[in-house]
C-alpha cells in the first residue's frame, strides 16, 4: 500500500467534491438562518426529499434523467418550501429559539415519516446507465456525477450569491433579514419576502439532494448526515454569509476527507465537530464579517 | 391569590426568552403529593408491563427537569446532556464490570465525572461568551466528538458497549427481576429532584439564574457573577442527568453508544421539557407524561410502518402551534385565569 | 386544583384501562406467541421479512390441526413493533408476556436484542432470537435465550477453510486480505473474528473501518484502491454495502474475491446495484432454496415458493429464521402439551428441529448447547452468478464453480 503524495491528493479531491455539495446546503442553511433567524432542524430532510423526489422522476412513468429533472425539480421545491412557509413557518417566527427548535424538530420528524411511509425502508438508488463512471486524470480520478454535483453545486450557489447582491429581490431579503418591520414600513412585504426566502432555500436544498441522488444511497433518514456538514460549514462561514457558507462548505469536505484518510472513516465525524469547537472558540463569529446578507 | 406575570417574547431575539411561573408558586403541592400516592401504590395495579412504561415515564421526566436546570432556568441551552447520561452509565458500568464496585457506588462516579466533563466544558464555553444558538452547537460539537472516542475506544467495547451479566437479584448490585424495583427507583429519583427543584426557584441561587436568563447585561449591573453561576448550573445539570444513565443502564443490563450517546439521546431528553414548558417545575413532568402516553398508545395502533412517527412529529409541531409556551404555563394560566373570575 | 385533577385523572385511568383491556385480549383455546421486532424504523424491513415468514409457518401449523397435545390449540401470533430501538423493544417485550404471549420471537438487530432477552430472562419466557449474530446475546448465561443464527464466532471459525478451498479450486492459495468493517456493533464483532481467524491460520491482513450509514464511502474506496490483497471481506449491514459497491465503482476498485458477508445475500442488494453489477460479489447465506438437509429436500423450496406467492417478493434476510422460530416454537409446545415457561425451557434445551419437523436451513438439525446457541448453525456462501445466488462453498453444498477473480469493473462496463 503506497501512501505516496496522490494518495492524499485523492482525498483532497474528494473532499472538494463533497464540499461543494455542503457548500449548496450551507448556503441554504445560512440563508434561512440569517434572513429568518430559524434554526431549521427539517433542513436535512429537504436533502432527502430532493433525493425522492429525483428518484420518482426518474422512475416509471416519467423517467426523466435526474440532471435534467432539475428543471422541473426546482420548481416543485420552490413552490413545497413556499407552501411549507405561508403554511407553518410563518407561524412561529416571533417564537423563541426553544419553541422554533421543538417545531423545527416536529416538522423533521414528520417529514421523515412521511417518507417512509411512502417509500418504506428499503435502500433506493438512481441508477443511471450509460454514463462513464469516473474520470482520470494522471493518478487522480473523479467519479463523474460527483463532479457535475460539485459544478452545479457551486454554480447555484454562485447563483444565489449574486441574486442576493445584485438583483431588487436579493435586496429586499437583505433588508428584511435586518429588520424585517422596519423593511415592511419601506414597503417591502414581509410575509411574501420571507417565504420568497424560505422557498429558494428548500429550493437550493432539494436541489442538492437531487444532484446527490444519483451516487448515494437514499433511505428516508439519510439527510441527517449533511445536517452535521452543513452546520459546521454555516458556523464557519458566519451566519447569514452566502459567500461564507460556501467556504466553509468546502473546508469542512476538506477537513472530512483529510481527517477520515489520517485517521480513519469512523473519525470523521469528530474532525467536524472538532473544527465547530476550535471556531467557535476562537472566532464565534465566524471566518466572515458578522454581516446578513454577503 | 395568585399572580402569573406573562413575559412577551421579543421578536427576532436569538437569546431564549420563557414563561416566568418559575417561582414555582403556581406548583400545586398538594395535588402532587396525591399523585406521588397513588405513583408509589401504583406496582400493585400494575404489571410488569405497566410498571415499564412507569419506568420510562418517570426517567424521561428525571432527565428533562435535570437538563431543565441549565436550560429553563439559567437559559443555556445545552445539548451535552446525552453526553453526560452516558459517561454516568458507562462509568458505573466499566466500575462494575472491571473492579467489581457496586452501581450505586459507580453512580457517584458516574455524577462526578460527568460533572468535571460539565466543568471543563462550561468553563471554556462562558469564558469565551458562547450563548445561545453557539451554545447550543458548541455543546452538540463536544457531544459527538465524545461518542466518536467512547465508540472506537477498545476499553469501553467500542461499538458493542459494555455488558453485565444478569445475576441473582439483589440490592447492592442493582439487579432485580421484577421492574418495579426500578421504577421505585426512579419515582424516589423524580421525587427528589422535584424537591431539587423546588429549592432551586426559591433560593437565592435560583434567583441570580434568572436574572441572568432574562438578562446578563443586567444580571451583571446588579452584581452577579453570570460566568460563575452559568458554570454551577450546568455542572449541577450534569450531576443529576449522569445517575439515571446509572440506573438505566442497570435496567437494560448494558451500555453502548447508540442507546447511551448522540444528538438522538439528546434531542429525547429535552423533548418533555420543551413540550411541557421550560423554567417550570411541572413542565418538564407533564411534557413526559403526553409525550410518553402518546407514544405508548400509538403503538396500540400503528399499522404502518411511519405512522406512528408521523404522528409524534404532528404532537410536537401541535405543542408550538398550540401551546408555545408549554402543556403546564398554558394550562396554569388558563386556571388561574378561571379563578381570577370567580 | 380541579380543572388540573380531572385531565390527569382521566388520563390515568384511560391508560390503565388500555394495560387492563389488552392483557384480556386473549381467546381461551388459542396459545400466543410474540414476534418482537424491528417493523418501522431504519432496519424495518428486516423485521417485516422475519414476521411475514413467522406467518406462514403460523398457518401451515394451524392448517395442520393446531397443538395437538393441547386438544388442537391454534398458535396466535402477535406483531410487536420495536421501531429499530432497544427501550421501545424492550418495552414492546413487556408488553408482550404482559399480553400473555409464551414464547417471545425476535428481533433483527442484536443491540436490541440484548435488550429483548433480558426482559425475557427476567421474567422467565422462553425467546427464540431469529436475527441477531452478536456473540454477546448467548455470552451472558441466560437460560432462556435460543438463538438460531449462526454468530459472528462460528462465521469465522469456518471462514478460512472456506476461503481456501475457494482459492484451491483455481490453484492458489490466499495470504492477503483486506477486513472491511462498520463501526457498530456488528460489524467490529465481526472484524475481530475474522482477523483473529486469519491470524491464526497465517493470512496476513489489514483493517478499515467506517462509519455505518455513512452517504459517501469515496474516501474510503481511495484508500481500498492502494491495498494489494487477494481477498476484500465486508462486515455489516446491506445499505452500507450498497453505497460501499457503489463507492468501488467509482474508484475502480477491484479485488479477485470480494465477500460482502450478508449483505450480498440479501435481496435488496441485486436490486439496488442491478444484476449485472453484482455479478461476482460473495455472500453468506442464511437460506437457499435449493439447499435442503436430507430428510427434507422440497422443504426449503416450498418455503421460498409460499413467500414469493403471498407477499410477492423473495424472502428476506432473516426470514427463514423466523419460519424456523414458528416451528420450533410448536415442537416445544406439543412436546409440553402445556405453557409452562419453565417445561418450554426445558424441552427447548435439548430440542433438535431436524428436517421432518419442517427445518429449512441448509444445515442438519438445530440444536442449542447449554448456552443457548445453535450449534449446528452454519451458513453456506453465496455467489452472485449470471444474476442468480449460487452456492459456491462449502463444497458439499455447491451449486456452482466459483468465479475467481470476479469480474472488474472495466469488464463490467465492457458488457454493458
Amino acid at each position: 500500500m503506497g501512501y505516496d503524495i496522490y494518495y492524499w491528493l485523492q482525498a483532497v479531491v474528494n473532499g472538494l467534491m463533497n464540499g461543494g455539495v455542503y457548500a449548496l446546503i450551507a448556503v441554504s442553511m445560512t440563508l434561512v438562518f440569517g434572513v429568518l433567524r430559524l434554526v431549521n432542524f427539517a433542513h436535512g430532510a429537504l436533502v432527502t426529499v430532493g433525493m425522492y423526489l429525483s428518484l420518482t422522476l426518474f422512475e416509471a412513468p416519467f423517467g426523466i434523467n435526474p440532471y435534467l429533472a432539475l428543471i422541473p425539480g426546482l420548481a416543485l421545491l420552490f413552490g413545497f418550501g413556499w407552501v411549507l412557509y405561508v403554511g407553518l413557518l410563518d407561524r412561529i417566527m416571533k417564537a423563541p429559539l426553544l419553541m422554533q427548535l421543538t417545531f423545527t424538530l416536529g416538522l423533521l420528524v414528520v417529514l421523515e415519516a412521511s417518507m417512509e411511509m411512502i417509500w418504506h425502508n428499503d435502500p433506493r438508488r438512481v441508477r443511471i446507465v450509460g454514463m462513464a463512471s469516473r474520470i482520470e486524470f494522471g493518478e487522480l480520478y473523479v467519479s463523474q456525477s460527483r463532479l457535475i454535483a460539485f459544478v452545479a453545486a457551486l454554480v447555484l450557489a454562485g447563483l444565489f450569491w449574486a441574486m442576493l447582491r445584485y438583483t431588487w429581490r436579493g435586496a429586499a431579503i437583505s433588508a428584511a433579514a435586518q429588520n424585517p418591520d422596519a423593511a415592511q414600513l419601506v414597503g417591502i412585504p414581509r410575509r411574501s419576502t420571507l417565504a420568497f426566502t424560505f422557498a429558494i432555500a428548500t429550493a437550493a436544498t432539494g436541489a442538492a439532494g437531487m444532484l446527490l441522488a444519483p451516487f448515494v444511497t437514499m433511505f428516508p433518514y439519510v439527510g441527517h448526515s449533511f445536517l452535521g456538514a452543513a452546520f459546521a460549514a454555516m458556523v464557519i462561514g458566519t451566519e447569514g454569509n452566502i459567500l461564507g457558507a460556501l467556504v466553509g462548505g468546502i473546508l469542512v469536505g476538506l477537513a472530512e476527507a483529510l481527517g477520515a484518510t489520517w485517521m480513519g472513516d469512523n473519525y470523521k465525524d469528530a474532525f467536524v465537530f472538532g473544527m465547530v469547537l476550535i471556531m467557535l472558540i476562537l472566532r464565534p463569529e465566524g471566518l466572515f464579517r458578522a454581516k446578513s446578507g454577503v | 391569590m395568585q399572580k402569573v406575570e406573562s413575559s412577551s417574547s421579543a421578536p427576532s431575539e436569538p437569546g431564549i426568552t420563557l414563561p416566568a411561573s418559575i417561582s414555582g408558586k403556581g406548583t400545586p403541592w398538594i395535588f402532587l403529593g396525591l399523585i406521588a400516592l397513588a405513583a408509589i401504590l401504583a406496582p400493585t395495579v400494575l404489571g410488569r408491563y405497566g410498571m415499564t412504561i412507569g419506568i420510562t415515564l418517570l426517567y424521561s421526566a428525571y432527565l428533562a427537569s435535570a437538563w431543565n436546570v441549565v436550560a429553563g432556568y439559567a437559559g443555556q441551552l445545552s445539548l451535552a446532556h446525552g453526553a453526560f447520561f452516558g459517561v454516568g452509565a458507562y462509568a458505573s458500568v466499566y466500575f462494575y464490570t472491571q473492579w467489581g464496585i457496586s452501581p450505586w457506588i459507580g453512580m457517584v462516579f458516574g455524577a462526578l465525572i460527568s460533572g468535571a466533563i460539565a466543568a471543563g466544558l462550561g468553563a471554556v464555553s462562558f469564558r469565551y461568551k458562547l450563548t445561545g444558538a453557539y451554545f447550543a452547537i458548541a455543546t452538540l460539537a463536544f457531544a459527538e466528538i465524545l461518542r466518536v472516542l467512547i465508540n472506537s475506544s477498545q476499553y469501553l467495547g467500542q461499538g458493542s458497549g459494555l455488558v453485565i451479566n444478569l445475576q441473582e437479584p439483589g440490592w447492592w448490585i442493582m439487579q432485580f427481576n421484577d421492574p418495579k424495583y426500578f421504577y421505585f427507583i426512579f419515582l424516589t429519583m423524580m421525587i427528589g429532584i422535584l424537591f431539587v427543584m423546588r429549592w432551586l426557584s426559591r433560593s437565592r441561587f435560583g434567583y441570580r439564574l434568572a436574572a441572568i436568563r432574562e438578562s446578563e447585561i443586567v444580571a451583571e449591573s446588579l452584581g452577579i457573577n453570570p460566568r460563575r453561576e452559568k458554570l454551577l448550573a450546568f455542572v449541577l445539570s450534569a450531576i443529576l442527568v449522569a445517575p439515571a444513565g446509572s440506573v438505566y443502564s442497570q435496567f437494560l443490563l448494558f451500555v453502548d453508544p447508540p442507546t447511551f450517546l448522540g444528538l438522538t439521546v439528546a434531542v429525547a431528553i429535552i423533548l418533555p421539557a420543551l413540550v411541557g414548558g421550560t423554567g417550570t417545575i411541572l413542565g418538564p413532568l407533564i411534557g413526559a407524561v403526553v409525550l410518553v402516553g402518546v407514544t405508548e398508545l400509538l403503538s396500540h395502533f400503528a399499522l404502518r410502518p411511519g405512522i406512528s412517527l408521523f404522528a409524534y412529529g404532528m404532537i410536537l409541531i401541535l405543542s408550538v402551534l398550540l401551546m408555545p409556551r408549554g402543556i403546564w404555563p398554558t394550562l396554569h394560566d388558563a386556571w388561574v385565569r378561571r379563578r381570577a373570575k370567580k | 386544583m380541579k380543572f388540573v385533577n380531572k385531565n390527569a385523572g382521566k388520563r390515568l385511568f384511560a391508560a390503565l384501562a388500555l394495560v387492563g383491556v389488552s392483557s384480556m385480549a386473549m381467546a381461551a383455546d388459542t396459545i400466543r406467541i410474540a414476534s418482537v421486532d424491528a417493523m418501522s424504523g431504519p432496519v424495518g424491513n428486516l423485521g417485516t421479512d422475519t414476521y411475514n415468514a413467522e406467518q406462514i409457518a403460523v398457518d401451515e401449523i394451524n392448517a395442520a390441526g393446531g397443538i395437538k397435545s393441547m386438544g388442537g390449540a391454534l398458535l396466535e401470533l402477535v406483531p410487536y413493533d420495536t421501531e429499530s430501538k432497544v427501550q421501545t423493544g424492550q418495552l414492546q417485550t413487556e408488553r408482550a408476556i404482559s399480553e400473555g404471549a409464551v414464547m417471545i420471537l425476535g428481533t433483527a438487530q442484536s443491540s436490541v436484542t440484548m435488550g429483548t432477552t433480558t426482559v425475557a430472562e427476567r421474567a422467565k419466557i422462553p425467546h427464540i432470537v431469529t436475527g441477531s449474530a452478536a456473540d454477546s446475546i448467548t455470552d451472558r448465561g441466560y437460560k432462556f435465550t435460543f438463538r438460531i443464527l449462526v454468530t459472528s464466532t462460528l462465521v469465522a471459525s469456518t471462514y478460512v477453510q472456506k476461503l481456501e478451498e475457494i482459492f484451491a479450486q483455481y490453484g492458489r492459495k490466499p495470504e492477503s486480505v483486506v477486513v472491511v468493517f462498520e463501526d457498530s456493533a456488528y460489524g467490529q464483532s465481526n472484524s475481530k473474528r475474522y482477523t483473529k481467524a486469519f491470524g491464526d491460520a497465517g493470512i496476513k491482513y489489514q483493517e478499515l473501518s467506517f462509519k455505518t450509514g455513512s452517504t459517501d464511502l469515496s474516501g474510503l474506496a481511495s484508500r481500498l484502491r492502494r491495498v494489494d490483497a487477494d481477498a476484500m471481506i465486508y462486515a455489516g449491514y446491506v445499505k452500507d454495502v450498497v453505497t460501499l459497491v457503489e463507492a468501488l465503482r467509482e474508484a475502480d476498485v477491484n479485488f479477485d474475491y470480494v465477500n460482502t458477508s450478508v449483505g450480498t445475500t440479501d435481496p435488496a442488494f441485486m436490486k439496488a446495484i442491478g444484476a449485472d453489477d453484482a455479478e461476482g460479489y460473495i455472500g453468506i447465506q442464511y437460506f437457499n432454496p435449493n439447499v435442503s438437509a436430507p430428510g427434507n429436500p422440497d422443504g426449503p423450496q416450498k418455503f421460498y415458493d409460499s413467500y414469493r406467492e403471498r407477499f410477492g417478493r423473495d424472502p428476506g434476510l432473516t426470514s427463514a429464521m423466523g419460519y424456523t422460530a414458528v416451528r420450533i416454537a410448536y415442537k416445544a409446545l406439543e412436546a409440553t402439551g402445556s405453557t409452562d415457561p419453565e417445561a418450554l425451557r426445558a424441552v427447548l434445551a435439548d430440542l433438535e428441529l431436524r428436517p421432518e419437523d419442517g427445518h429449512i436451513l441448509p444445515y442438519e438439525s438445530v440444536k442449542f448447547d447449554e448456552t443457548g446457541q445453535n450449534v449446528n448453525a452454519n451458513s453456506p456462501w453465496a455467489q452472485i452468478i449470471n444474476g442468480r445466488l449460487e452456492i459456491v462453498a462449502p463444497a458439499e453444498n455447491a451449486t456452482a464453480k466459483p468465479l475467481l477473480p470476479m469480474p472488474t469493473w472495466a469488464e463490467k462496463e465492457a458488457k454493458r
